[in-house]
């Protein structure tokens, strides 16, 4: 069943894009609302998983777009991927290095990087929820993965220099 | 670094991104459901799924001493409460000094937590926490290591640590403000028996007393202990021994009069009774051996089991683990770490419970006040134990219950019944709802039970589409205004929303919270008008334009209490991609605000909502290091505590 199927993506999606559980809890449980009505009015669904994560997608917008007018701009992507990871005073190793190198990335990276790493989703699907194509996902992922190698590569060599 | 390694380092950082396995049981029925927000009312009255309520037992044992107390058995659960929602870390233990609570989180240190806020006292992975009779110290173990930190002088001392030869010490507990308790263990060595020894400290001279496990002291020259999973009683003056029940994990009250501790029983699968689980719960019994008494609940670990086990398999482990009980100073509050068993993709699998004892049963109203406070905090667990025949799933996320009113109790025939108000709002979107329903009970051995939920009336306010703000009762739908029918002079210029809504039932009025977005000529602010259903006119109540100085403010929240006085408003304030979230309480009469973030001291607080209100108890929530705390404020005493 797509609920059972999906929903531990689907949450994680929303929280590391909203950062705090209340939201996503609220934002998850509009994105299935959605889905279970939209799902018997929608003719053809190519890729489940890619249609679901659209409509995560919007639906984190949308609850940006309420406080848009207020107090954030116009930029809604802007703000999502607030805090990432809290930092927990732990002893540096490579997970506190690639937590502290993720705060680095621009927000298209971000997003690529959750779809990819966190909801387990091809390049090809990724492309269809950000509507790129799939070698340009694959392009911006080869460069990603550059990127992050490298700041995780630092951190750890800063820490072992103290 | 290579790309391989970084998948591997990525999907340890998805194991730490915790899941809310509750909201997908619950929303997956309720979104299963035709009409979620009717059916779990009318499901109640029919599915039975899971055996009710609490197995009390007792047991006559020649009393040793006797003593004028209430016995175990004869305590009732007057309230039990899942109270710190742990947004991302597991709580090993608690200790509790005059109202404050210690709790150490796994990996994240030691906290405090009370009417002043929540602190980290110290880093550190700490399994085991003690506080001493006077409140001015702290046993902590972690890592097969023993620490004693000076509350007062903030100072941290080992008292033992684990040794080249590997032994381990553990359990410390307090004897009295100079002595403690602790158990020496050697891995190594399988047969090696743990040992437990008293340390003098100010002498540090140590003495051995017995083997066993999880020493706790009972005054009068006598302990508590675990051995071979039984909960002994020992004389330290003669060395004799009585056993009190199987178990292990014992702990004192500190009144002396009761030990608690965890207890494991075999269980037959209702569905497929050739499945046996391995249920634990937290029992207490008396001091005295006079009884005892089973406290919480525990069900099937998957309760949809239904595929018989083959005679091979093990039997399977209840829903939840129960870890470390311990008492509040007055012997009548107990609190455990409550664990989920299991395969658990998130990585916050303990909650601390706390239970709360009574030697008077509930009362009708009481019960039904204790349910709607379950399922509003979404303590499925709790409210279940309030049912005769509970459903599967009761709860769901969005609306949510913002608070309830008891309106009348009496009897129909022979059966009692309880009526009650509950009132339910929306996060960002103008909804409100009012379910008057009659509760019917019978009494139970813990006071009454919940039979059968009937709802007497729905009514509900709804501005979900196009500006227009709708009345449905009962299924009957009538429009009530649209935005355009505000005069002129309360709708300000530029884009402006209905953003939330509030019922005020006694004045027949809706407070209506607009939402004035930002533009070049101004910035964003918040009106709260009032609109008269009777008479269909508008006044203004007041506006918000700026928080703490700052401009831009927004709203996300509102609701209103029982006696429909004092409006609790979610706001949000600032610019130049930050954001402030004040949660505030606004006396209609009076234009007064309280701002809650105000009456904590020294405390981080990353966020503030609004949950709901209890009376005239507000129960909201902040979230500070990361931990998700709930606390009540109570205006007219202006008295904030830790809930």
């Amino acid at each position: 069943m797509i609920y059972d199927q999906y929903f531990d993506d689907v949450y994680r999606y929303v929280l590391l894009k909203v950062g705090n559980k209340w939201d996503t809890d609220d934002i998850v449980s509009d994105i299935f609302r959605k889905v279970f009505e939209k799902i018997h009015t929608t003719r053809e669904i190519e890729n489940v998983k890619a249609w679901l994560m659209i409509i995560a997608r919007h639906t984190v917008i949308d609850h940006y777009r309420k406080r848009r007018e207020v107090t954030l701009g116009d930029d809604v992507e802007r703000y999502t991927y607030p805090v990432l990871f809290e930092d927990r005073l732990e002893k540096v190793d490579d997970l506190v290095c690639l937590k502290k190198s993720i705060q680095r990335l621009e927000k298209e990276e971000l997003e690529i990087m959750n779809l990819h790493y966190f909801c387990e989703m091809k390049y090809k699907e990724i492309g269809d929820v950000l509507g790129k194509t799939e070698s340009a996902i694959k392009m911006k992922s080869s460069r990603l993965i550059k990127k992050i190698t490298i700041f995780v590569r630092q951190c750890l060599e800063e820490s072992e220099n103290g | 670094m290579d790309e391989k390694q970084l998948d591997e380092a990525f999907t340890r950082l998805k194991q730490q991104l915790p899941v809310n396995q509750d909201l997908k049981k619950n929303l997956r029925q309720s979104i299963l459901a035709k009409s979620p927000q009717k059916k779990w009312w009318q499901r109640m009255a029919y599915i039975g799924v899971i055996a009710a309520a609490l197995i009390f037992m007792f047991m006559n044992i020649t009393p040793e001493r006797m003593m004028n107390k209430v016995q175990a058995a004869s305590l009732k659960i007057s309230n039990q409460q899942s109270f710190v929602e742990l947004g991302v870390g597991n709580p090993n233990g608690v200790a509790e000094y005059n109202g404050t609570l210690y709790v150490p989180v796994a990996q994240q240190g030691l906290f405090s937590y009370n009417s002043q806020g929540f602190h980290k006292l110290l880093d550190g992975d700490f399994e085991q926490i003690r506080i001493s009779e006077d409140g001015k110290k702290l046993l902590l173990s972690q890592a097969g290591s023993i620490e004693l930190y000076n509350l007062e002088k903030k100072r941290i001392e080992t008292l033992f640590k684990e040794t080249s030869t590997s032994i381990l010490y553990q359990h410390p507990a307090w004897k009295d403000n100079d002595h403690i308790l602790f158990v020496k263990k050697d891995p190594q060595n399988s047969k090696a028996e743990t040992e437990i020894f008293e340390l003098d400290l100010k002498t540090s001279k140590e003495t051995r007393i017995t083997n066993g496990d999880f020493p706790s002291y009972v005054g009068d020259g006598a302990l508590v202990l675990e051995r071979e999973d039984q909960i002994l009683y020992r004389n330290l003056k003669d060395g004799s021994e009585k056993k009190i029940d199987d178990g292990h994990s014992p702990s004192v009250s500190k009144n002396h009069q009761y030990v608690a501790y965890v207890k494991t029983e075999l269980a037959q699968s209702n569905s497929t009774p050739a499945n046996t689980f391995r249920m634990e719960n937290v029992w207490i019994a008396d001091l005295d051996f006079t009884s005892k008494k089973q406290v919480t609940t525990n069900i099937p670990q998957n309760d949809d089991l239904e595929q018989t086990l083959s005679t091979n398999e093990p039997a399977i482990l209840g829903k939840y683990g129960y870890v470390q009980p311990s008492w509040n100073g007055k012997g009548d509050r107990l609190y455990v770490i409550k664990r989920l068993n299991g395969p658990n993709e998130s990585t916050v699998s303990s909650r601390l419970m706390k239970i709360d004892l009574t030697p008077n049963k509930l009362t009708a109203e009481e019960t039904v006040k204790r349910f709607i406070q379950a399922l509003t905090v979404r303590d499925d667990d709790y409210a279940k134990s309030l049912m005769k025949n509970p459903p599967k799933y009761l709860t769901g996320s969005n609306p949510r219950c913002v608070g309830y009113k008891i309106i009348s109790s009496g009897k129909l025939g022979e059966q009692e019944y309880v009526d009650a108000d509950i009132y339910w709002s929306y996060t960002a979107n103008p909804y409100y709802k009012v379910v008057k329903s009659r509760y019917f009970v019978s009494p139970s051995e813990n006071g009454y039970l919940i039979d059968q939920v009937q709802d007497k009336s729905i009514s509900e306010f709804n501005g979900f589409e196009k500006q227009t703000v709708k009345f449905i009762q009962d299924g009957k739908e009538q429009v009530l205004f649209s935005q355009k029918e505000i005069p002129a002079s309360l709708l300000p210029e530029g884009n402006v929303r209905i953003a939330s809504l509030a019922y005020r039932e006694m004045a027949n009025t809706l407070i209506v919270c607009l939402q004035i977005m930002k533009d070049q000529n101004q910035s964003a602010f918040v009106r709260l008008l009032q609109y008269n259903i009777h008479d269909r006119s508008f006044s203004l109540i007041g506006d918000l334009k700026e928080l703490k100085n700052e401009a831009n403010v927004g709203i996300a929240f509102a609701s209103i209490n029982p006696d429909e006085q004092i409006l609790s408003l979610d706001l949000y304030s600032g610019g130049s991609g930050h954001t402030t979230f004040y949660t505030v309480l606004y006396t209609l009469d009076s234009q007064q605000m309280v701002m809650l973030s105000d009456k904590f001291i020294d405390t981080q607080i990353d966020k503030v909502r609004t949950d709901w209100w209890d009376g005239d108890d507000f129960i909201f929530e902040i979230q500070s290091h990361g931990q998700t705390l709930k606390y009540k404020y109570n205006k007219e005493k202006d008295l904030l505590e830790g809930w």
